[in-house]
C-alpha cells in the first residue's frame, strides 16, 4: 500500500485478554441463549437484544475483573433477568399471540407433518404454558445442556431443589401431552 | 426412589455423585416402574427438543422472509462500497477531527463488534461528541446478520479489520454532514477474499 492507503485499525493487541473469553463465549452460547430466550416468550426481535446486552455486560464484567466462576450461569442468569424485566413491560397477551404464530408458522412451513404431529405440539405448547416459572425455566436450561449447579446460579435457586422442579415439570408435562 | 423424585432425574443427567449414581444404576436395573418413569423422562425430552426446534424455525424463517428486500438492499449497498474500494484508489484519510483523535487511539474495541455480531454500542457513547445521529442496530443491520437459522450457525472469521472512513473521501462534498463518519467491518476468510462488509454509520 502506498501513502494514500486507508489507514486500518488492528485491535489483535486485544484478542489475548479477557475479550477473546467473551468471544469463545459468544460463539459458543449465542445459538442456545436465542433458543432459550425465544423459548421463553420473547420475539426473535427481542431475543436478540438480550443477547447482545448480555455479552456486553459480560464484556464489561471480564474486563473489570468480574468473577469467571460459573460464567454459563452468569450469562444465562442476566440473559433471564433481562427477558423477565421485558416480559413484565410487555403485554403478555402479545407474547403468548407471537408464540401461537410460532407454531402454527412452524406447521405452515412442514405442510407433509400429519394431524397427530400437530395435535401433540399444541398440546405440548399449551402444557409448557401452564408450568411455573421456574419449571418452564429449569426445563428450558436443562435442554440447553445447562448443569444443575448452573441453573441454579441463572435462576437464583437452590442447586438442591433444581432436580426436584424438573421432574415435577416433566411429570406435569407427562400428563398433560401422554394423558 | 419414590421418597426423592429428583434423585432419578439427577442420575439421568449424570448430577449424582458416583457413589450414588452406582447404587442408582443397581436399583433401576431390577425396578420397572423406575424404567418406565425414565422412559418418559426421555419421552418428554425429545418433546421438548421437538418444540424447541419448531419455535426457533417458525420465529426467525419469518423474519427471514419479512427482511428479504431489506437485506438485499443493504448487501447492494455494500457491494457498491465494496466495489469503491476495488475500483476506486483509496484517498488519503485524515483522522476525524474532534476528541476522538487519531484512529489509533480510539479506545479498546470488543472482537465481536468487529465482526458486526454485537453493535458498537459502546463505541457510540465515545463519540457522541460528534454531532450526528446516534442509531439504534437497525433492522437492515440486523438482517444482514440473521436473515435465518443460516446466519445463527455463522462464525466470523478472524481477524475481523475494522475500517473507519470519513465521509467526504466516499461521498460527493456537501452530501453528508462535516465530521460524520461511517464503519465498515471487513472480514477477511481464509482464502484471503472479503466474506462480509457491512456499514453503519
Amino acid at each position: 500500500m502506498g501513502s494514500e492507503s486507508v489507514r486500518l485499525v488492528l485491535p489483535f493487541g486485544h484478542l489475548g485478554t479477557g475479550p477473546c473469553e467473551v468471544t469463545t463465549l459468544y460463539r459458543e452460547l449465542r445459538h442456545p441463549l436465542l433458543r432459550y430466550l425465544v423459548c421463553l416468550g420473547l420475539s426473535a426481535d427481542e431475543a436478540q437484544d438480550v443477547v447482545q446486552d448480555t455479552f456486553l455486560a459480560l464484556h464489561q464484567h471480564v474486563t473489570a475483573g468480574g468473577s469467571k466462576e460459573n460464567v454459563r450461569g452468569w450469562v444465562f442468569r442476566v440473559a433471564h433477568n433481562r427477558a423477565r424485566n421485558r416480559q413484565k413491560s410487555y403485554n403478555r397477551r402479545f407474547a403468548a399471540e407471537l408464540d401461537a404464530e410460532a407454531v402454527s408458522m412452524a406447521h405452515e412451513v412442514t405442510p407433509e407433518r400429519t394431524a397427530i404431529e400437530k395435535e401433540r405440539s399444541r398440546q405440548l405448547k399449551e402444557a409448557i404454558d401452564t408450568l411455573s416459572d421456574n419449571e418452564r425455566a429449569c426445563l428450558l436450561l436443562r435442554a440447553e445442556g445447562l448443569r444443575y449447579r448452573e441453573i441454579g446460579d441463572a435462576l437464583d435457586i437452590p442447586t438442591s431443589t433444581v432436580s426436584d422442579i424438573v421432574d415435577r415439570a416433566i411429570k406435569r408435562l407427562a400428563e398433560r401431552c401422554h394423558e | 426412589m419414590s421418597e426423592c423424585p429428583g434423585r432419578l432425574i439427577a442420575w439421568l443427567d449424570t448430577e449424582l455423585p458416583s457413589e450414588e449414581a452406582a447404587a442408582i444404576e443397581q436399583h433401576v436395573s431390577s425396578c420397572r416402574m423406575c424404567r418406565e418413569r425414565i422412559a418418559m423422562y426421555r419421552r418428554i425430552d425429545a418433546d421438548v427438543r421437538a418444540y424447541r426446534k419448531s419455535v426457533m424455525e417458525a420465529k426467525f424463517h419469518r423474519r427471514a422472509g419479512e427482511w428479504l428486500l431489506a437485506s438485499g438492499a443493504a448487501a447492494f449497498a455494500a457491494a457498491g462500497v465494496l466495489a469503491l474500494f476495488t475500483v476506486v484508489p483509496p484517498a488519503q484519510v485524515a483522522p476525524p477531527p474532534g476528541p476522538a483523535g487519531p484512529l489509533v487511539a480510539r479506545p479498546p474495541v470488543h472482537p465481536n463488534e468487529l465482526a458486526g455480531l454485537v453493535p458498537p454500542r459502546v463505541q457510540r457513547a465515545e463519540v457522541q461528541a460528534v454531532p450526528k445521529r446516534v442509531m439504534k442496530p437497525s433492522r437492515t443491520h440486523r438482517a444482514a446478520s440473521a436473515t435465518g437459522l443460516a446466519d445463527l450457525n455463522w462464525v466470523p472469521a478472524e481477524p475481523a479489520i475494522e475500517i473507519v472512513i470519513p465521509a467526504e473521501a466516499v461521498f460527493p462534498p456537501g452530501a453528508i454532514p462535516e465530521g460524520v463518519s461511517f464503519n465498515a467491518n471487513l472480514t477477511i476468510g481464509a482464502d484471503g477474499f472479503p466474506q462480509r462488509l457491512r456499514l453503519w454509520p
